[in-house]
Order: structure tokens, then C-alpha cells, then sequence
């Protein structure tokens, strides 16, 4: 029927003369454009996790469906695994040490629409979550993880290629040829235990990754190659002679910035200790965090869903430039949110990636600046709470100044008068 | 009712394109849409043509899959002239290159290039969208008298959709 059947792999070939040997002389190998532009995107890994908002010391998840019923995202298979395994991804795993995005195959965005996606997923973004979008950003975002939650997709068989530990999260894969590599890889992939404890078995499978070798050899056997073997191929069949210079592909584009933001009330604990302050901070989480080991109190963002959760947070926060002329300004606002909410003690605006203004219940304004990836500045107003709370005072801290240890990270902190 | 009434574009392809086209010269390249995952393969490649002011760039949508949602609005975003289906069936092409195998691709008059839109091939043959393609055919017969050469080629549709299915069985 075609012209030219377009092949990644020699291994596809013996599987198409074997399924329909009229199509195989059409065969034409040149590689996969797609994760040609990964490969050459891969440089920019760190710029594509700073688009994501990833810190320092943070590891990026990325939780990955396939469309149809068998999928990780259907509601088809053995089990419907993700009503659960979403709100405790986003509610279990440390804020401060994980960031999830959610690359969803364009076929469920479309299929059921962006609006009704959204709101699948409205509890969860307003945790934290990314929702990835699918044509533009997905790629990216792939290359940023350090870890996927997966199924038979070919996203997912992508992210195994470049060698990111893959855990499965589904195991039906009835659609798929049973001799195909990527049938191959769910097989033998780590599986994800939707009711264990999510935390270890995402630490276990990077800590012990190997990459598997299927991925890596079956996606392609033409790395880098495929913009020249398919330029030439198409102008073959266009008949026309090919342009002298090089076929190049597109660069991916570096994402718009999206740091996590979020709106859900968060639990922390804190723990004054001699090498700083650690936060571990959960968000919108079902269950009390263990509080033994240290002080817990609840810090909110002002736009949070239900307005009636800020009568009892400890900290409220909001975020945006600090001369926004809807607002009155960080100081004032923050005067104003302590008088509003009697039981605040600390009210914080986040000025900017590395700053806020931060006004305590005893009336004293400080500003803290931190490094840029040094770890969310609302991690940093809850460590100072945490402080103040242990018997600092706001003079020791401004002579200090803060360290704030979230996971096996440490960002130093400046705590000043404002300017 | 005219063929432009019907969304027919009239230029830079079209019955009386060489009035109005500037470049009216160009080799055509067709890119064949199924729904905004296979576009987005075909995207990935539409750059390879860069530069090249012998080549027209073109872009149709089968409507053979059930996922149409986003692509009207994906091609519009690419900004090549996007033919009715009806159209690029009957408009001669140099080169057709799609991402899929639904649809009535052997009916393209034109070179035909295929990839995958994945990785590979992989899935077996699940639902074939032989029903959602039979509204095209019923509409394309107005048309049928004015393209003598190609429109005996074109009738043996239901018996030609098999290899499809072979494939498709493979991948």
C-alpha cells in the first residue's frame, strides 16, 4: 500500500515479512525522528527540570499514561489504580524531596476533553501536580525525571531508553503484540505495588536502577540519524533533488516556567538541629505526619479551595510580585492577613523565586533570600516558624541567618530587615 | 454548489489554483493527519523541508479516527492550507507522508510514505475504524465523473481496507 513504510528497527522488519511480506519491500529503516529530538535535548536536562519549578537535591516523578481501557489512567483493567494511587502520590510524598508531573497520552486529553482531565486531577494540581501538556511539553519532561511511573506506552518505553528507571504501574498490556519489545519491556520492568508504600519503592528503584537493554537497542537503530534518512527518503519519492545542506530536526523548545505551586493545606514538621532546620512538609495528606520527633503546625496558601482552612493555619502564604498594584504591597498585606486570621502566626509573601517578605504574629518584618534551586521559599517560612517556635529569636536568625534542610538537602538562607 | 462551497480550498491547490497561487510550481507534500497524536509524529518531520521554495507544504485529516478533538486547531497553529479530506483524495500530490495506517491512504494520488507514531510498532489490530469511514465514501460521489483516470482505481475500497488491517496486525 505504501511507498515507503517507515521502520525504527530491523527487528520490525522480520515482524512485518512474517505478518505481511507484500509490505516488506516498501520498508525504508530511519530511525525515530521523536527521540532523535530527545537525544539532542538531553543537554538541557537541567534547564527542563528548572522549568518544572525542580529544586536542588528534588527529584522529579512523572506519572505516565498510555490512552485506553488497559492503561495506567483507564479504568478498565484488573484494578482502577489511580482515584488512589494519585491523591497518595501527591499527599505521601515529601513536598520538598519530589515533584510529580503527569504526561497524559493526547488520545485521553482528547478523548474525554481538556476540561474534564483538569478536573479529574483538580485536587491533585492543586497539591502540586504538573499536568504536563501533551504535545509540547511532554518530551522535556521526560528527559527531566529521574523516575516514571509507567505503563505499555511508548512514553514510557521512551523514558526506559534514556535510561530513567521505569516502574509499571499496570500490567495488562493485552493490546500488544506479545513479541514486541515493548511487551518485552513490561515484562521484565520493576512493577509499581499501588498499595505499598510509595516513598520507598521510588527511593529503591533509582537507588538499585540498571537499565534494562531493550529499550535502549529497540528504539531505534539509527540514533541521531533519522532527519538524514528520512530527508533522503522523502525526496526520493517527492522526486526531487535534496537540498545541499544538513536535515535537521527541530530543537525542543525549553519549556515556560512552572514551579510547583500549592494551594492545598500543608502539614510540616520541623526540627531544629545542629545542621538547621529540617522541613518536611506533605500536602493535602489523609493521614497526621509522625510529629514525634519535632513541631507540626499547617501553613496555607491564601488562595487555597476552601477559605474556611485559613482560620486555623499557622503560616499563610500567597505569592506574586511585590508591586502588584491589586494588592497593597508584602508588608500590608501581611499586617492585614495577621489582623484577618487571629490564629496566624507568620503571613509570607513570596515576591519571586528566591525571596519573600515573612511578618510574624510579634510584629517583626524580615526578608529571606535564598539561592536560586535553593528549595521552595515557602519551605523556608515554615523553617522559620519551626525556629521561632524552638525558642529563636529574630535577632539570633538575622545574625545567622537560616539552613533548611529538606531531605538530604541543605539550602542556606539570609534572613534581613526588609529594605 | 461549487467544490468551494463545499470548503474546497481554491488556492495554492485547487481547479483554478494556477490563477491565484504565486508559486504554482511547487511539488506537493501532503501531511496526513489522524488525530493530534499521529500530527504531532508528522510535526516532528514537517521541518525537513525547510527552506526549500520547490515544495508546497499541505496538510488533511482523514476523519477516520475517532479522536478528532484538538486538530482543526493543531493544523490551524502549523499554518499549512489543510484540504478537506474530499480534496486531498482528489488533488494529485508528489509526496503523502502519514503517521497511521486508518483511513483511505491507498486512495492518495501521490507517493505515500508511512511511519509510526510511537515507538515502532506494537499494538495488535483492537477496533477497526472501518465504521467510522464509511460517511467519507458515501460523499465523494458527486466528484466521481470530473476524475476519470483515478476513479476506477479508487472503487475496490472495502476489498483494498484488507492489508490495511494486516498491518495494522503487525504493528
Amino acid at each position: 500500500m505504501a511507498d515507503a513504510f517507515v521502520l525504527s528497527h530491523p527487528e520490525q522488519l522480520d515482524r512485518l515479512r512474517a505478518a505481511c511480506p507484500e509490505a516488506a519491500p516498501a520498508a525504508v529503516l530511519a530511525g525515530d525522528p521523536c527521540f532523535d529530538r530527545m537525544l539532542a535535548a538531553r543537554c538541557h536536562r537541567d534547564r527542563f527540570r528548572r522549568a518544572l519549578g525542580v529544586h536542588d537535591g528534588q527529584r522529579l516523578v512523572v506519572l505516565n499514561s498510555t490512552w485506553n481501557p488497559d492503561s495506567l489512567f483507564g479504568d478498565g483493567g484488573a484494578e482502577d489504580l489511580l482515584p488512589a494511587l494519585l491523591p497518595r502520590l501527591v499527599s505521601e510524598l515529601p513536598l520538598d524531596e519530589y515533584r510529580l508531573a503527569a504526561v497524559l497520552h493526547p488520545n485521553i486529553w482528547q478523548g474525554h476533553g481538556p476540561g474534564q482531565v483538569r478536573a479529574w486531577t483538580d485536587r491533585a494540581r492543586r497539591a502540586g501536580l504538573a499536568l504536563v501538556d501533551p504535545l509540547e511539553g511532554w518530551r522535556q519532561a521526560v528527559i527531566a525525571a529521574d523516575v516514571v511511573i509507567g505503563d505499555f506506552g511508548s512514553v514510557s518505553y521512551y523514558a526506559a531508553a534514556l535510561g530513567t528507571p521505569v516502574l509499571v504501574g499496570t500490567a495488562s498490556h493485552h493490546t500488544l503484540d506479545e513479541d514486541s519489545p515493548v511487551a518485552a519491556f513490561v515484562r521484565e520492568a520493576p512493577r509499581l505495588d499501588a498499595y505499598g508504600p510509595l516513598e520507598k519503592q521510588l527511593a529503591t528503584v533509582i537507588a538499585s536502577h540498571r537499565p534494562l537493554r531493550g529499550p535502549a537497542e529497540f528504539t531505534t537503530s539509527a540514533p541521531g540519524e533519522s532527519a538524514a534518512l528520512l530527508r533522503r527518503a522523502f525526496y526520493e519519492l517527492a522526486g526531487l533533488d535534496e537540498p545541499t545542506g544538513p536535515a535537521l530536526l527541530d530543537p525542543l523548545p525549553l519549556p515556560p516556567y512552572e514551579p510547583r505551586v500549592c494551594t492545598a493545606p500543608v502539614r510540616v514538621v520541623t526540627r531544629v538541629a545542629a545542621n538547621g532546620v529540617s522541613v518536611t512538609r506533605y500536602a493535602d495528606p489523609r493521614h497526621e505526619p509522625d510529629g514525634a520527633s519535632g513541631y507540626v503546625h499547617t501553613a496555607v496558601h491564601e488562595d487555597t479551595l476552601d477559605p474556611g482552612v485559613l482560620s486555623h493555619a499557622d503560616v499563610i502564604h500567597r505569592q506574586g510580585p511585590g508591586d502588584d498594584p491589586r494588592l497593597e504591597g508584602p508588608e500590608a498585606w501581611a499586617v492585614r492577613t495577621l489582623a484577618r486570621f487571629p490564629h496566624c502566626s507568620v503571613a509570607a509573601y513570596v515576591t519571586g523565586p528566591t525571596e519573600c517578605v515573612v511578618r510574624t504574629r510579634d510584629g517583626v518584618t524580615l526578608r529571606l533570600t535564598g539561592e536560586p534551586g535553593g528549595g521552595d521559599p515557602t519551605a523556608w517560612v515554615s523553617a522559620l516558624h519551626g525556629a521561632r517556635a524552638e525558642g529563636r529569636t529574630a535577632r539570633e536568625l538575622v545574625a545567622t541567618g537560616l539552613v533548611v534542610v529538606t531531605g538530604s538537602a541543605a539550602h542556606t538562607v539570609s534572613v534581613s530587615p526588609p529594605r | 454548489m461549487t467544490r468551494a462551497g463545499f470548503g474546497w480550498l481554491r488556492v495554492p491547490v485547487g481547479d483554478e489554483a494556477v490563477r491565484w497561487a504565486t508559486r504554482g510550481l511547487c511539488r506537493r507534500v501532503l501531511f496526513v493527519v489522524h488525530n493530534v497524536t499521529s500530527a504531532t509524529r508528522l510535526l516532528d518531520v514537517l521541518p525537513l523541508f525547510r527552506d526549500d521554495f520547490r515544495v508546497q507544504l499541505l496538510a488533511t485529516c482523514t476523519g477516520s479516527s475517532p479522536f478528532q478533538g484538538g486538530v482543526g486547531e493543531l493544523l490551524a497553529a502549523v499554518g499549512v492550507p489543510v484540504l478537506p479530506w474530499e480534496q486531498a483524495l482528489d488533488t494529485p500530490v508528489d509526496l503523502a507522508i502519514s503517521a497511521s495506517l486508518g483511513g483511505q491512504l491507498h486512495s492518495l494520488r501521490g507517493k505515500l510514505a508511512v511511519l509510526s507514531h510511537g515507538i515502532g510498532y506494537n499494538k495488535r489490530l483492537a477496533t477497526p475504524e472501518a465504521g467510522s469511514r464509511k460517511p467519507e465514501a458515501g460523499s465523494r460521489k458527486p466528484e466521481a465523473g470530473s476524475r476519470k483516470p483515478e476513479a476506477g482505481s479508487r472503487k475496490p475500497e472495502a476489498g483494498s481496507r484488507k492489508p490495511e488491517a494486516g498491518l495494522r496486525a503487525f504493528a
